[in-house]
Order: C-alpha cells, then structure tokens, then sequence
C-alpha cells in the first residue's frame, strides 16, 4: 500500500506562494517535488476572474486565473519540478517523515523524507455564530467562487454576503458576473473592509452596503429560506428593532480566514497567536524561516495577506532553502533584496498596517 | 465622507473631474479616491497623462495630455475609470457582464447607485470578444447625465439565452 | 439550481457527461465536477443529517477543509463530496451521523 520516494525540497500547496516557492527553487538547482491536493494548480488563483491590483511590474492588471496559468506553464516545463495533484499531505513527523495521500492514479500512501520542506499551505474559511449557521445554503465565500468559477454552478438564485472585505465585495462581483441576485452587503464596522474601488463597482449595479449591520439569524425548514439582519450599536451587539428579513437562498461568509497550520505544527513549527495575521501562525523570520532549519513558509500560511506577497514570499523561502542547501551565489543576495524591497512597497498603504503590525509582533516573539 | 460607508463617491470628490463642455477629445474621468498598492493606469498612459510618485498614491490626470485613448479605461483592475465626452455626449463605461451588447442597441444607463437613469445606445464596444480583457462600451446619453452615467446594463432580451 | 451557460469571463470544460445515482436515483453530472457541485447544480443541497440533532447539513467550504459535506459514496461513509470527483455510476447517500466504516461493523 505504501511506498517510498525520495526528496531533495519539497513544497505543499500549489498556490501562488508554492508554485513562486518551487519556480525559484529549481533556478538555483534544487529538485522539487511540489504537491497539492486538487486536480489542477494554482490554489486560490483559479477562482480570480478580476484583475489583480499592484504594481504593474508584477502582473497587475492581470486576472487572477491568467496568472495562474503563466505559472502553471513555467512549472510544467521545468524539469527540475515534479508534480504531484490529487494528493494530500496528511502528516509531518518529527523524525522528518512526509506522508502523503495520492488519490490518483492510484490511490496509495507515499512516504518520503524530504531534506527541507516550505509549507505553502494557505488558509481556510472563518465561520460566524448565529442561530441558522449550520444550514445548507450558509457558504464560505470560497465555496461560492469554487461552485461558480471553477464547476460553473449557480450557488443561488439570491444572497446575502457577510462581511465588507475585499473578499466580500468580490465575491459579489463575481456572483452578479455569474447572474446571482445580491440582496445586501453587511459590514459590522462603520465603514467598508476593503478597496473602495471593488465596493463603488458592486454598488453600481444597485447592491446596498449596509454598515454596522451584522446578521442576527438564518432561517428555513431544510436550507436557507431568509435571513434576519439589523443594525449595531457602539458595542456591535444588535439593536432590537432594527431587524429585517431578507428572502435569500443563502448566506455567505466573507469574515476573514485562519492559516492552516496543521502540518507544520506536527513537526514542531513554533505558532504563536498573532490576530492580525489570522490567528496562529507558524513562527518565521523575514527570510520565511521558521524555528526548524529546514522547514520554511510562505504565502496565507505564513499570514493572511495577498497572492502578490505570497508569490514574494514563495521566492523568499526559495532562496532560504537554497542557501539551506549550501547554494552559495550572489544571485541569491540580489533577489532577496529586490523581493525585499517590492514586500515593502507593495505594504506601504494603510491597508497593510495591521499585517505589518502583526509580523512585528511575530518578530518579538523569536523562539530562543 | 460617505464614500467609505456606502461606496458611492462624494460629491465633492468629483469637482474638477468633469471635462469643459468644448473639448478636442473625450478625457479620462479618475474615480479613485483611496490610497492603496495599484498602478497598471499610469503605466499603460502613452502619453504619461496620469501621474503618481509611489505606487500607493492616488493617480492624477495632467488633462492636456490625456489624448481619450481609454487604455487606461481597461487596464483599471478597479474598474475606476471612465471617459466622457461633452460635445457628443458620450460616456464610456467598462462592461464585465453578459450579454454584451451590439452597437445600437438601446440599453439601461446605471448611475453610482444602480439606479436607472436614462435610455441610451450603444455607440461602440471595446474588446467585446476577449474574455481576459476588459470590455468598454461607450453611450450616448443626455448632456447633464455625463457625469452620473457609470455602468449600463443589458436588458433581457426574450431570446437572450439559448 | 443551474450550470451557468454564458460567462463574461470564464468557458467551462465540464468533462464528459455521465449518469450516477443519489439516494438509488439517476442524475447527471459532468466528470470534471465533484459530486457536491453536481448535487448543487441538480437541486440538491442536503448532503447529511447530524449526529445528535439530525440537523440537515450540506457543504461549507467546498475546498475540502470543514468536513460539512460528509456523505456515503459507493458505501465508504465520511467522503468528502467537495473533493471527490464525479464518476459514471457511482452511488451517493445521505450520511447519518457518524456511520460506520466498512469492516468496523459489530
Ligand atoms: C475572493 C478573493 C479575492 C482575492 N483577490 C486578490 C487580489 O486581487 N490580489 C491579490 O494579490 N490577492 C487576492 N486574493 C488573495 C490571494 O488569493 C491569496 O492571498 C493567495 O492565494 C494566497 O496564496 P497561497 O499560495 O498562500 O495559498 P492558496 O492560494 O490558498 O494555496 C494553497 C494551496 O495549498 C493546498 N493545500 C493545503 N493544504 C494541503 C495539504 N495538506 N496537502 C496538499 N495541498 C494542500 C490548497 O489546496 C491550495 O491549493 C484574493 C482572495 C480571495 C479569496
Ligand atoms: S464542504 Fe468543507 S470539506 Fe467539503
């Protein structure tokens, strides 16, 4: 049933930080095995169908899916990769064994001792108490992007989206792009999450955005059949009498999202809570080391931020693990101090202050 | 200011926005009003029209320069741009949506709240077959809409699908 | 609810159209749907009931992550529907609970 390979790096998770991670890697003569548990690469990026921000220097401009597929191409045609889809890293010992689970094109476990692992492994979906949250038709907004953007499924016929950040005003973008109704955006702080833009482009196609407002309840026999919402006060609990119930189909949760940590914290990756970068987090210098001198990080993981750092950081870790490996090269320096420099012009607005104060909290807090 | 409560811009964040009624050419209208890491504008201007220092400043139109060619109307990942043309009246808005529609045809104008404002036709469309691009479609509407016109939309057409 | 025919965006490669069977009844899918995907799209959005409660439950996440879409696929419980493609013939049912694994029964 099981079987044993042989690793020199390998990198979990196929989003932009992994791909960026085992792209860099092979250029300074690494042999990477890059695994990830879906059917094609490209994690988050393949349910982008909006044009990324940033510099256009680093492909902004371009859609999310398309930046997918140029890495995608790199990959394949880069010997030094190898790939494996359809399979799930399942554990990380502390004797420094991976196990992984391949679905396909068998289904079997892999065994392997990797010489150094960079964990890529992104984030996953916070959930919202209130009575109502457990039925069928309350979505993560990942869920709704997946159904829609990757299988090409109506999620509903109208919605209800939980939370003003750039995930929820795209999210009802996207949603609106496919034909679904949006019957409202609520936000239980006074003023929207995320880029102003995104949120004049929903609001221009009619959807209200309705600041401190949160949502008291979802009803309905089998599924979701409405949703109550109301207002906030200064204490963002509810105001009684300011309920509304909206007739949706479903509700979904843009509230934020939680590093997956799983793994690394198996093999003994130090993760302290740090809030402003999603909860816990595995402990890791501005070179994307951790505590352990061959496991390295990158991307959501490594805190919840955006595929244009993550990408940075995936050629980050690269260049650690290189270095790790004893590659000597001033290639390595030069690459370090640009992708240095890009992370701080990239976090240079008001909207990174909580990541940065979040990473300097995570320096404080370097394991002896 | 409202803008960043509801998402609809302020009145007074548009002053100045607005081309003089006797202009050459239409002009690119800017509606970016937050600072944050974005700048694909700038670098697809030919003619240098739209400036910013650092990559998180909000971009500025230098008008004289700008010549109306509405590059920088698709490449906005914002969808914050537009471009208006007084002496014939035209607005050009991007389109991200399905159907998109002929030139002639009269379809809904949209204004900053998804209200329907005005009937208006079609008078050209940009990249209408290219997926990964942005589609531009550029209406005739009344003289004092110009500047509320920012999205259209497509009425159902009995036939639409199938 | 429907497949999305148009998109200003995105074109869909659906894979080959198949039939499988849910709760002993045809439906169809496409093969590069997962199963959760086809059941959305058939109308279908209770997958389980819950272990205590017996409160309906369908998927959540749909990235394989919550385990909100556990259901029994050819007679293995605990399949995740998010991540398990659609194969001609394939027989999915409601869980109950926690059921049991095959060969663990008493
Ligand atoms: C709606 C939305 C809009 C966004 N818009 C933008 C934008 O405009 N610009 C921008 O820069 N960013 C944007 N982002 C953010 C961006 O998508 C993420 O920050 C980025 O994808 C993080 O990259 P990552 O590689 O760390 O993680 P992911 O993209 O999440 O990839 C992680 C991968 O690892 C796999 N994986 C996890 N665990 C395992 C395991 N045990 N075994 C195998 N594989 C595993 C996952 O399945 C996944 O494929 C957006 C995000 C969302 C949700
Ligand atoms: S819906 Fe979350 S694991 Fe399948």
């Amino acid at each position: 049933m099981s079987e044993k390979l042989d690793v020199q790096l390998a990198v979990v998770g196929g989003g932009p930080a992994g791909l960026a991670a085992a792209l860099a890697a092979s250029r300074f003569g690494l042999e990477v095995l890059l695994i990830d548990e879906n059917k094609e690469l490209g994690g988050q990026l393949i349910k982008q169908t909006h044009k990324f921000f940033g510099s256009h220097n680093h492909m902004a401009s371009v859609r999310g899916i398309e930046i997918a597929n140029r890495l995608k191409k790199e990959i394949r045609e880069n010997s030094h990769i190898t790939v494996f889809l359809d399979t799930t890293a399942v554990g990380y010992y502390e004797n420094g064994e991976l196990l992984l689970y391949r679905k396909s094109p068998e289904e079997k476990l892999v065994s392997c001792f990797p010489k150094a692992v960079i964990f890529a492994t992104g984030a996953r979906e916070n959930m919202l108490a209130f009575p109502g949250n457990d039925l069928p038709g309350v979505y993560g907004a990942g869920a709704v992007q997946t159904l829609m953007n990757v299988y090409g499924v109506l999620p509903a016929r109208k919605i209800l989206m939980v939370g003003s950040g750039n995930i929820g005003l795209i999210v009802s973008y996207q949603l609106l792009q496919a034909g679904t109704e949006v019957a409202a955006i609520v936000e239980i702080l006074p003023w929207i999450g995320g880029y102003i833009v995104h949120a004049s482009k929903v609001r221009r196609y009619g959807v209200p955005i309705l600041t401190r407002h949160t949502i008291i309840e979802a009803r309905g026999k089998e599924w979701v059949e409405e949703a109550v919402i109301a207002k906030v006060g200064e204490d963002f609990n509810p105001i009684e009498g300011t309920e509304k119930v909206l007739e949706v189909d479903a509700v979904c949760l843009a509230v934020g999202l939680s590093p997956i940590v799983e793994l690394v914290r198996q093999a003994g990756v130090y993760t302290p809570y740090i809030p402003e970068l999603g909860g816990l987090v595995p402990w890791h210098d501005d070179d994307m080391r951790t505590n352990l001198p061959n496991v390295f990080v990158a991307g959501d993981l490594a805190g919840i931020e955006e595929a244009t750092t993550a990408m940075l950081e995936g050629e980050l870790a690269a260049l650690s693990a290189a270095e790790y490996f004893g590659v000597k090269s001033e290639e390595i320096q030069k690459m370090r101090k640009d992708r240095k420099a890009r992370l701080e012009e990239l976090r240079a607005s008001r909207f990174s202050d909580k990541v940065k104060n979040g990473l300097q909290k995570l320096a404080a807090k370097r394991p002896k | 200011m409202k803008l960043f409560e509801t998402g609809i811009p302020d009145r007074e964040l548009l002053e100045g926005l607005a081309p003089p009624p006797d202009r050459a050419k239409p002009l690119a209208v800017l509606e970016c009003f937050e600072e944050f890491p974005c700048d694909p504008c700038k670098a697809v201007c030919p003619t240098d029209a739209i400036v910013m220092n650092r990559i998180t400043d909000i971009p500025r139109l230098i008008p004289e320069r700008c010549t109306g060619c509405a590059k920088c109307v698709v490449a906005c990942p914002g969808l914050a741009i537009f471009m208006v043309w007084p002496k014939k009246n035209l607005v050009w808005v991007p389109h991200e949506f399905v159907p998109i529609p002929e030139r002639g045809e009269i379809v809904d104008a949209l204004d900053r709240e998804g209200n329907v404002i005005a009937q208006a036709e079609v008078k050209a469309v940009m990249n209408a077959r290219k997926k990964l691009e942005t589609t531009v479609v550029c209406v005739q509407v009344p003289k004092e809409l110009l500047m509320e016109v920012r999205a259209i939309r497509v009425r159902e057409k009995k036939d639409a699908r199938d | 609810m429907e497949r999305l025919k148009d998109h200003p965006v995105l074109d869909f490669d659906r894979g080959e159209k198949v039939i499988f069977y849910f709760e002993g009844k045809p439906i169809e899918g496409y093969t590069n749907e997962t199963i959760a995907a086809a059941l959305h799209a058939a109308g279908i959005k209770v997958f389980s009931y819950s272990p205590k409660k017996k409160r309906p439950r369908g998927f959540f996440c749909a990235v394989g992550k919550c385990s909100s879409c556990l259901m029994v696929v050819d007679g293995r419980p605990n399949v995740r529907t998010c991540m398990e493609y659609v194969r001609p013939g394939i027989h999915v049912r409601r869980q109950r609970g926690l059921e049991k694994l095959k060969g663990t029964e008493e």
